[in-house]
């Protein structure tokens, strides 16, 4: 009795992401963030892509689309199709998740910082953590999904294994005057793009699953 | 009498019955959920569903409240704090019969 009690304990989480909007805005946001980075290293250093203007107007956008289409989507779609939950309020049990994923990241990135030559780990570290993240929250719902997470997982090993030297010439480090080299920026970048890709066909996959699975209940007689 | 018996025995009857029990399972993992996602996750039919409801809310385990979601009526479903604490209690009894 009680696997099933705790089956159906976690079905509200699971139920999230039952359209797959969880994944289409996470694979917007990265997808966005990476088209970002792409146009910045591929322009010239003064171009518009590199203003400040420009970053916040992008983040802007970025923020709405990914914080009112899957609402609306929620909203118009998924409540009317197979019903509505509000979440207990978990937002201080969220920040301090945040805070710590934030504050290993930093000893991390500190300690790779100390050590010579560890930038070029960075890629694959993050993508590690990307994929292991996604395995967590998408892929222990549902199986076919561990099939993504595999695939993330790949991904971030094949991208961290390019040759340094072309993906340093085809990330132009002009407008580059930070601490990393252009090798790991243009990593960096393919990884975030190949991550906004995947997770997003995911998500649209998964929309269209539901959409074909699932249909308003029909109005009852007056 | 057996204690694992006397535990069994001690088992909230209103919470035992499976549908009722998928319903506070649900419920109590979220702050409010209407009737339709219930009727998804549990698979039972309007009646059913209805009547589960109807013994929750006359135990004082459910509150249910009607409105209107644009023009379509919307039933809003909560654990109170009596039926959250009697589900935690059926629980820790069930963990100890078994």
């Amino acid at each position: 009795m009680s696997p099933q009690i705790n089956d159906y304990l976690t079905r509200p989480k699971r139920y999230f992401n039952i359209d797959g909007v969880g994944e289409l805005s996470t694979g917007l946001m990265a997808l966005g963030f990476g088209l970002l980075q792409y146009l910045q290293i591929s322009n010239p250093p003064g171009s518009v892509w590199s203003s400040t203007y420009t970053l916040f107007a992008f983040v802007g956008v970025l923020a709405a689309i990914t914080h009112y289409g899957p609402r609306a989507i929620k909203q118009h779609i998924t409540y009317p199709r197979t019903g509505y939950v509000q979440y207990k309020d978990e937002g201080k049990a969220r920040l301090a998740a945040i805070a710590i994923a934030v504050l290993l990241a930093m000893v991390t990135a500190g300690a790779l910082v100390r050590s010579r030559g560890g930038f070029s780990a960075l890629p694959a570290l993050v993508g590690l953590a990307v994929a292991a993240s996604y395995a967590y929250g998408f892929a222990r719902a549902v199986r076919w999904k561990w099939f993504v997470a595999i695939a993330l997982t790949l991904g971030a090993l094949a991208i961290s294994a390019l040759p340094a030297d072309a993906v340093a010439d085809w990330a132009d480090p002009t407008w580059l005057d930070g601490p990393f080299p252009a090798s790991v920026v243009g990593r960096y970048v393919l990884m975030t793009l190949f991550f906004g890709l995947t997770i997003l066909a995911s998500g649209g996959i998964t929309f269209a699953h539901y959409l074909s699975t699932t249909q308003r209940p029909a109005p009852e007689p007056e | 009498m057996n204690p694992l018996i006397r535990n069994i025995s001690e088992l909230d009857r209103v919470i035992h019955e499976p549908g009722r029990l998928m319903i506070v399972s649900l419920l109590s993992a979220v702050e409010a959920a209407d009737f339709l996602y219930l009727q998804h996750e549990t698979g039972l039919n309007k009646g059913t569903l209805s009547s589960h409801l109807s013994k929750l809310e006359e135990a004082g385990y459910v509150e249910i409240a009607k409105s209107f979601r644009g023009k379509v009526p919307q039933t809003v479903l909560k654990l109170t704090p009596t039926g959250a604490e009697a589900f935690e209690q059926y629980r820790r009894k069930l963990k100890a019969a078994l």
